[in-house]
């Protein structure tokens, strides 16, 4: 941490994330819609595992509340 | 009950030590924010109990720093209740009022007005007026946090889609001191137009709350649409609070979220 190409970046991230999850679970919307890896330009096996799981996860939640919501806007 | 309040601004005012009081009158009726200058001339001042306690509340901190930056030099007395001075201290650690100008008078909340607020501290640190009220913890957040995911959601749109998008919640609170507002950053919400984007719009201004909120309750109380905006804010410091350890107004320091503060050093 700290060792960011963007200087505290990713501390910065990791308390905003943190908070969201728990924001995000408060108000409704399941805290696993939002995921947060440190992966490396050089790690393009971990990003695939990464985003696989990640994938895996959002299919067995099925749509997201939010869409739902949208699409009752508009209707 | 403004007796003491009335002496001790008459003393300030008298020695010097303040150029004004931005407080409370009441004239034609009405309670409205004033800034007492002449220490003869403090009669038509109250502490803002209409009919209920508390029921005529302004952001006074906020008009403050309108008022101090238009006076660098001077000193001004203000109005505090628990959360004004919650207020005042955070406002300090975020640069927007200088705590060698400002001369906080206090005054306890009546245990009515600390039962509605839900308020974990509804006294200043010294008051002059009125008695310490118990702490009360809040139900409301208690309450939502028992309903099941996808009910928190349910409930959470039924409030929101009354929202009239008239930017009452950012405009009163004393927290929202920012130039610029994400609120209208055309890229998340699309100033102008209604309905207003749900939940998005209210979710950003929570996001916003982490870690400045103090938990006064104005936006709650001039929402036209009554939603229980308190309630989200609360839990914000909630969880800054269980994540970090900080909780504005409370806790000393810079939030833990300030970019330019803490989280850049740590
Ligand atoms: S309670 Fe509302 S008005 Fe008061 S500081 Fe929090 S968000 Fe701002
Ligand atoms: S004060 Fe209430 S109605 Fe107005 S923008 Fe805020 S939430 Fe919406």
């Amino acid at each position: 941490m700290g060792d960011c190409h963007y200087l505290y970046g990713n501390v910065a991230t990791e308390k905003r994330v943190r908070f969201l999850k728990k924001l995000l679970a408060f108000s409704g919307i399941e805290e696993e819609r939002l995921r947060c890896k440190w992966v490396s330009s050089a790690e393009a096996s971990e990003f695939v595992e990464e985003m696989q799981d990640f994938t895996e996860t959002l299919r067995a939640l099925g749509p997201s509340p939010l869409k739902q919501a949208g699409a009752q806007r508009a209707a | 009950m403004t007796q003491n309040v009335k002496k001790k601004v008459k003393e300030l005012l008298e020695s010097g030590k303040i150029k004004g009081f931005l407080g409370l009158c009441q004239k034609n009726g009405h309670i409205g924010p004033h800034l007492f200058c002449d220490p003869d001339d403090l009669e038509s001042m109250v502490l803002g109990d209409e009919e209920r306690p508390g029921d005529s509340r302004y952001p006074l901190n906020k008009l403050l720093i309108h008022i101090a930056r238009s006076y660098p030099d001077e000193t001004f007395g203000v109005l505090v209740r628990g959360c004004d001075e919650r207020g005042l201290k955070t406002l300090y650690t975020w640069n927007q009022l200088n705590p060698d100008k400002v001369i906080p008078v206090g005054v306890a909340c009546p245990q009515e007005l600390a039962d509605a607020c839900e308020c974990l501290r509804p006294y200043p640190e010294e008051f002059v007026e009125g008695e310490r009220a118990e702490e009360r913890s809040s139900a409301s957040v208690t309450k939502i946090s028992g309903l099941d995911v996808k009910d928190r959601f349910t409930s959470w749109m039924k409030e929101f889609a009354r929202c009239i998008k008239c930017y009452g919640c950012r405009d009163i609170c004393p927290m929202c001191f920012c130039n610029e507002c994400s609120l209208e950053a055309e890229e998340l919400i699309h100033t102008g137009e209604l309905p207003p984007e749900i939940p998005i719009f209210h979710l950003v201004r929570a996001v916003h709350m982490a870690g400045r909120c103090i938990d006064c309750g104005l936006c709650n109380e001039v929402c036209p649409a009554d939603i229980p905006l308190r309630t989200l804010y609360k839990k914000v410091a909630d969880i800054i609070d269980e994540e970090f350890n900080y909780r504005p107004g409370y806790s000393e320091g810079k939030s833990p979220l300030n970019i330019l503060g803490s989280a850049a050093e740590e």
